[in-house]
């Protein structure tokens, strides 16, 4: 084990859909086990960003990522990194909870099952820890074998979060994990946040600015294809120094 | 004529026009019940033909066509699903592509009696199998390629995406991923692939009139180079003798048999279809 397994840093990043520039020689070094919101306005990449730390951009035909990224102690850009374990260490929840048509127990084991088909035995001891992590065991541990899709929307979320911790990552990323939920399950996935930034580095895209305010320690603004402005949560929140970041605040109010 | 009475003008046109095509397919079911309605029982149904089919059933017809149709959609079946999953897994390059739905596309429109001849000259006589069965079967696999590898991709491409770039973040491999999310929420489109491909199979006459199909003293097949006798084949022939009632009568019998078991393929089709959208929206 190392240090580095919980790291973040951009270094001189730039990031393009074919000729189209999305952010230009960008730097930041990501708090190791701590939460980082992402804010700023929509179309200006903060999905892609967070989508580069765990290459789910590879998809998208003309993306291309130059300078340093570095997750986990490895250069992910690199040739001869292993994509398929990058992604087993650097877990994501989308905005949508994504649910297989399948029973809640075949959903947390969805990827293990594949990826460590070894470990069979020890499944239900690991979704019986995943679930608590996420809160959820009390809540379904008498119905693992009933659909997933029978769950409602926020327990959908906390579902799809355990099936990521499950494989035991050591990074999360979040990209608006709440705005399809309502107020109270929001709420929960928050408190779920502020429980896991413990083992887990964060890094969570919000345009929620009252959330980003109460789970993250730090914030970055990002702006026209760079970062604006980043630091402590709260003062760039309550007080920030770039006319671009007080601007987007003031549109909330 | 004010824009009002254009408009219903024009609406009623287009009913009329939609009305005419439906009364075509009501025009030939009625056409062929009817007619086929005096030779149907079950005897007809289960025994053999007799006096070159003017007397006597179809029973070894319905079981050629049937063998035709259920041996060309195994080879068709593997080929359609492999070729979809790397036209919409694996290949990348958006030239290659479009090349490949060209090839498709051509395939699809290829006149089935071209098809069967070169057919024949590629399994019949230059793999030795000659006018068989499997000749037969395999000339139609590559018929029906186009429909069912259509209906599987169409299948794959409308997965959500939500579930591909899950499969993706939890660190599967393309193959992972292909057999944990691709094809198990496909199934249907699968499913519609193989009834499509099996119902035109079954229609089909020209590409194994000369090369599978032969019209008297067969039964079932006892090796991979002997002929069957099929419906498709034996209304053909029968057709042809015009002069005489009984034989008439058993075409007409054979072709309401034919098209009960198309009918039948195409709404399982059809009500597998409807079951696509299984997924609930959010």
């Amino acid at each position: 084990m190392n240090e580095n397994q919980f790291d973040i840093r951009i270094e001189n990043t730039s990031l393009y859909y074919g000729s189209a520039s999305v952010f230009k020689q960008i730097t930041h070094y990501f708090a190791s086990k701590a939460v980082t919101s992402v804010i700023g306005p929509s179309g200006t990449g903060k999905s892609t960003l967070l989508r580069t730390f765990n290459r789910m951009n590879d998809r998208i035909e003309g993306f291309r990522a130059t300078g340093d990224v570095w997750v986990g102690g490895q250069n992910i850009y690199e040739e001869d990194i292993d994509v398929y374990a990058l992604r087993q260490s650097v877990g994501i929840v989308f905005q949508k909870p994504c649910v297989f048509p399948k029973s809640i127990y075949e959903n947390v084991i969805f990827g293990i099952k594949r990826l460590q088909p070894e470990r069979k035995k020890e499944f239900a001891d690991l979704t019986e820890q995943a679930l608590r992590k996420v809160s959820l065991w009390t809540e379904v541990k008498d119905r693992l074998n009933e659909p997933g899709l029978s769950l409602s929307q926020g327990q959908q979320q906390r579902l799809a979060l355990a099936r990521t911790l499950i494989s035991k990552p050591d990074i999360l990323l979040m990209d608006e994990p709440t705005s399809s939920l309502d107020p109270r399950s929001a709420r929960a996935i928050e408190d779920l946040i502020l429980s896991l930034k413990e083992n887990h580095t964060i890094v969570l895209v919000t345009h929620n600015i009252g959330q980003a305010k109460r789970v993250s320690d730090e914030t970055i603004f990002v702006c026209n294809g760079e970062i604006c402005e980043s630091g402590p949560a709260e003062k760039l929140l309550e007080n920030p120094c770039c006319q671009e970041t007080r601007d987007y605040l003031n549109q909330g109010r | 004529m004010t824009r009002i009475q254009k408009e219903k003008l024009f609406s009623k046109a287009l009913g009329f026009l939609t009305l005419f095509a439906c009364s075509i397919l009501a025009f030939i079911l009625f056409a062929v019940f009817s007619r086929g309605f005096s030779a149907f029982s079950w005897e007809f149904i289960s025994s053999e033909a007799t006096d070159f089919g003017a007397q006597g059933g179809i029973l070894y017809q319905i079981f050629g066509t049937l063998l035709l149709m259920f041996a060309s959609i195994t080879i068709c079946l593997p080929i359609a699903l492999g070729t979809a999953l790397y036209q919409s897994e694996y290949l990348k390059s958006s030239f290659f592509q479009k090349a490949f739905k060209i090839f498709m596309a051509s395939l699809n429109g290829m006149p089935t009696i071209v098809l069967g001849l070169a057919g024949y000259l590629f399994f019949g006589k230059f793999l030795g199998i000659g006018v068989s069965w499997l000749t037969g079967a395999l000339i139609l696999a590559a018929m029906i390629l186009p429909t069912a590898h259509a209906a599987i991709l169409e299948a794959i491409e409308t997965l959500p995406e939500h579930y591909q770039e899950t499969g993706i973040s939890l660190g599967l491999k393309p193959n992972q991923r292909i057999l944990a999310v691709v094809i198990p929420h496909s199934v249907y489109g699968i499913v519609t692939g193989a009834l499509l491909g099996l119902a035109r199979a079954g229609g089909e006459t020209a590409a194994i009139m000369f090369t599978a199909t032969a019209f008297s003293g067969v039964s079932i097949p006892q090796s991979i180079t002997e002929p069957v006798a099929t419906l498709q084949t034996h209304i053909l022939i029968l057709a042809q003798e015009a002069t005489n009632p009984t034989a008439l009568a058993n075409a007409w019998g054979a072709a309401s048999v034919l098209l009960g078991i198309v009918f039948f393929l195409i709404l399982g089709a059809k009500s597998v279809r409807s079951r696509l959208s299984w997924e609930p929206e959010q």
